[in-house]
């Protein structure tokens, strides 16, 4: 009773602080396993989970900002209804919670993954029929980590459920996928995206030209959460937002050093271009991923190059990526490239 | 006091806060934070934070001499649990002890908290967070990183207070002091280079300079040689790589690197900083990709412990890098490699951006690298555009002054954000009494109905909402009549000065006639 009472008290608590949520990405998320947008077949499934109320272990599968941790946390939501899983987070440390959320790429170190999810999966539920552990990002787990999951998943399957997330199903070792039921979540189609964001102007009554809308939709290639943070970050002005402004809030988030650092480094400033590439890396944080992602970007669409050097310079990106996976430093694999670059307008 | 059993770090530790250089204005905040501080105070615990030797524990040394304090220490070795903190900070402690009276009166120092036992998501700095709202007397922590996500509970009730490197300058000074007050001559250039070598490192500093001292006093070497060891060092690496930039073949670079002292990282790093100044363009390319090869073997060291390749990687870095080279500068100073330095420079910024993205990935629900790069932009945009949606955003990250400072563009416009975001907090702990008040009067009935309690407290809710709404209209109501009455008073005062100002205006009038005609009269006869 203790329990069922703290649980409403939270929910009255949601209520009064109903403002809170600051991020349109989050304020707009999916409550309900209905407002879940498009995915409909996955819906039907998980909606026959609910009426039984019991589910399996679950795999999504899919590209960013298609809701797969939406659907997971409705799910939960739902099944576990005296608990609520959305606003509080701190709670999950508590015992008598029998949810709990990891991301895979934040828990450095698979012993800290192992011991919290046994710690976690090895106590009965309370108030609950099972406990469930969402595992984000599960694609960026190691293939031993993976493999030490499948006997904890196995081992404790009485008292625990599992929801992992990924993007790329391929990179979940081939035991696990057996032990789940995976769900693929598609990318989604413009008229989904644009149903989504019409519910947002509506509410926040943001005035918004035709062409910027559709340019939101073009810009963020399906993925809800990168089209809501550009329509906030083009929205904060207050004005009426044009195509124009929505380019320039996407050019926020992608930040002008990189090409800048190009630039450097086609001209023959290769001093200054590392230098650049050091304090994007250090100083911003950069993951080099997201540095080589948008080199390979600009490289498609550079025109002062010719074609079979853009070829070549495709191969040694994509010889970088891999080299990354391997555990090489981000600035001296980069620096290479840039190198590159300089030797390029010699010839 | 020339006696060389004592350590000269704690013989010139700083006897006052005035004392304490480099850190001045970290100095400052201890100070105000520390005279503003009481039982009840929001920040009731301060948290140094700072890499090693930076003033950290003299700062609160000084600050305790000072203002005659009795300073109570516990360290990492000591048992730090609930009970022997409280022993030291209850409200026993208060008043000060015995033997000294009020001159008893105490600080306690937390040194190293950052160490102290406890899981993450396991109580640890829980309960040193219940023992310090408890706590009647001021309590201090230092830590290494006072932003790692174990104290983040900490630092919800700490004012934390960033200690940097100490200049160079500031080292070199206190050498020079220390070596006036012991009597020892050295030459001005040994201190220099001593303070140089520090990397912000007071105590590392002093440290050194005694051990010369010693030696010097025992008359084991002259001045000169004092510094061969330090100096050895970086100089057998300067050299060593003009000599393998100089090298133009395999052979001579790899024997470029033979014997010299140095971690195989760094070393990269040094040849990574520095190549390109001794490179064409049309080597670039080439020099690079060997480094990235080079590279590409430490990865495969370090991920699969492989170290039978560590060989590869010396190949490549000195006889690789040295092939590859083709403009040779003979006499050069190569500098320090940039990447550690700029490391060493933001380690605070990084560190604070760090603790945001896992405010904020905990809120919405994604990795924290995902965080910092899809919606961390957005947060400082909504940071820098108005106060109240600021405030709003502040609260909702939970962010402390020296996070949302790190975002701002106008670090002014923080105390403003502050005032709102405690608005907030007033108004939140009040709904919470009121629920509580609510839960305990309906707890003790039998079978409970939550949904109509629910009910009932939104209905409480709206009642009260209606009687503010009521009170408030009548208090606008009075107001507009008292504004009426008011104005009403001033319109009849108005009329009644012009009337007066009228009248008064004809009693004047037939005199200034009369005043006219008198001129007229005079500019006749004259």
């Amino acid at each position: 009773m203790i329990e069922r009472k703290d649980s409403i008290t939270q929910k009255v608590r949601n209520l009064q602080v109903g403002y809170k949520q600051m991020l349109w990405a989050e304020k707009y998320r999916p409550r309900l396993l209905k407002d879940i947008i498009n995915q409909q077949e996955i819906k039907n499934r998980l909606k026959g989970f609910i009426d039984a109320s019991t589910m399996p272990h679950l795999l999504f599968a899919g590209p960013p900002g298609t809701g797969k941790t939406s659907t997971a946390l409705v799910l939960i939501n739902e099944l576990l209804s005296d608990f609520d899983v959305f606003g509080r987070k701190e709670d999950s440390l508590q015992t008598n919670v029998p949810y709990l959320e990891l991301n895979a790429s934040d828990e450095r170190g698979i012993n800290v993954v192992r011991e919290r999810i046994k710690n976690f999966a090895h106590l009965m539920a309370i108030n609950a029929p099972f406990r469930v552990i969402v595992l984000d990002e599960a694609d960026s787990m190691t293939s031993d980590a993976q493999h030490a999951l499948r006997r904890t998943m196995e081992k404790y399957s009485s008292t625990c459920r599992f929801i992992l997330i990924c993007n790329y199903s391929s990179k979940i070792i081939e035991p696990i996928q057996s032990r789940c039921a995976v769900f693929r979540f598609a990318p989604l189609s413009k008229k989904d995206t644009k149903k989504y964001l019409q519910n947002i102007f509506k509410t926040e009554k943001i005035a918004i030209t035709p062409e910027a809308a559709d340019a939101i939709i073009y810009v963020s290639e399906g993925d809800l959460r990168r089209a809501t943070n550009i329509l906030q970050s083009a929205a904060i002005s207050g004005k009426e937002i044009s195509e124009d402004d929505i380019y320039k809030a996407t050019g926020k988030a992608q930040p002008q050093e990189i090409r800048k650092m190009i630039k450097y480094a086609i001209t023959g400033a290769f001093k200054e271009s590392r230098k650049l590439l050091l304090e994007l890396i250090i100083k911003q944080g950069l993951s080099a991923q997201d540095i080589l992602k948008q080199i390979h970007r600009e490289t498609t669409v550079m025109t002062d190059i010719d074609d079979r050097t853009k070829v070549e310079m495709i191969k040694m990106i994509g010889e970088i990526d891999f080299r990354l996976t391997e555990g090489s430093n981000p600035e001296i694999q980069l620096s290479a490239l840039l190198a590159h670059l300089v030797g390029l307008q010699l010839e | 006091m020339a006696d060389s059993q004592i350590l000269w770090t704690e013989s010139f530790r700083p006897k006052n806060l005035g004392q304490v250089v480099g850190n001045e204005d970290a100095v400052v905040e201890l100070r105000d934070w520390f005279d503003s501080w009481s039982p009840t105070a929001k920040k009731k615990v301060a948290i140094l934070h700072g890499p090693a030797g930076t003033g950290k524990t003299s700062s609160v040394i000084a600050l305790a001499n000072e203002r005659q304090y009795e300073l109570v220490e516990m360290n990492a070795s000591d048992s730090r649990n609930k009970a022997a903190i409280m022993r030291l900070a209850g409200s026993s402690a208060r008043e000060g002890t015995i033997v000294n009276g009020a001159k008893g009166k105490r600080i306690l120092l937390i040194d190293e908290v950052d160490g102290i036992a406890g899981r993450e998501d396991r109580g640890g700095v829980k309960s040193l967070v219940d023992v310090i709202r408890e706590a009647a007397v001021p309590i201090i922590c230092t830590a290494n990183e006072a932003y790692s996500p174990k104290l983040k509970a900490l630092r919800k009730i700490a004012k934390v207070i960033a200690y940097r490197p100490v200049h160079p300058e500031y080292i070199f000074k206190i050498l020079k002091k220390i070596a006036r007050e012991e009597k020892i001559t050295i030459p001005e250039d040994n201190l220099q280079f001593l303070a140089n070598n520090a990397g912000g490192d007071m105590r590392s500093a002093i440290n050194d300079f005694q051990g010369m001292a010693l030696q010097l006093k025992s008359g084991k070497a002259t001045d000169i040689e004092l510094l061969k060891p330090y100096r050895d060092q970086t100089k057998n690496l300067q050299s060593a790589l003009t000599e393998l930039f100089n090298a133009n073949d395999y052979l001579k670079g790899k024997k470029a690197i033979d014997g010299l002292k140095i971690k195989y990282d760094e070393l990269l790093l040094w040849v990574f900083e520095n190549a390109y100044l001794h490179t064409s363009e049309e080597k670039l390319a080439e020099v690079y990709t060997t480094l990235a090869d080079a590279d590409l073997y430490l990865g495969r060291i370090m991920r699969r412990q492989s170290w039978g390749l560590l060989k590869y990687f010396f190949d490549l870095v000195s006889g690789g890098v040295a092939v590859a080279i083709d403009k040779p500068k003979k006499s050069a100073q190569h500098v320090f490699p940039q990447k550690i330095a700029m490391y060493a420079q933001t380690m605070f910024t990084r560190a604070i951006t760090k603790s945001i993205s896992a405010n904020l990935a905990e809120k919405i629900h994604v990795s924290q690298r995902s965080a910092r790069t899809d919606s961390l932009y957005l947060v400082q945009q909504v940071l820098n555009s108005n106060v109240g949606e600021a405030a709003k955003m502040v609260d909702w990250l939970e962010l402390d002054d020296n996070q949302v400072k790190s975002l701002l563009e106008k670090p002014e416009s923080l105390r403003k954000i502050r005032q709102v975001v405690n608005a907030y907090e007033t108004e939140r702990i009040k709904i919470q009494t009121s629920m509580s008040d609510l839960q305990h009067s309906s707890f003790d009935r039998p079978g409970d109905d939550w949904s109509a309690i629910l009910k009932d407290y939104e209905i409480k809710k709206e009642q009260k909402l209606e009687e503010e709404k009521r009170r408030k209209e009548e208090e606008k109501q009075r107001k507009d009549e008292a504004r009426k009455a008011a104005k009403a008073k001033k319109k009849a005062e108005a009329k009644a000065k012009k009337e007066k100002e009228k009248a008064e205006q004809v009693k004047e009038e037939p005199k200034k006639k009369e005043k006219k005609a008198q001129t007229s009269l005079d500019q006749y006869f004259s």
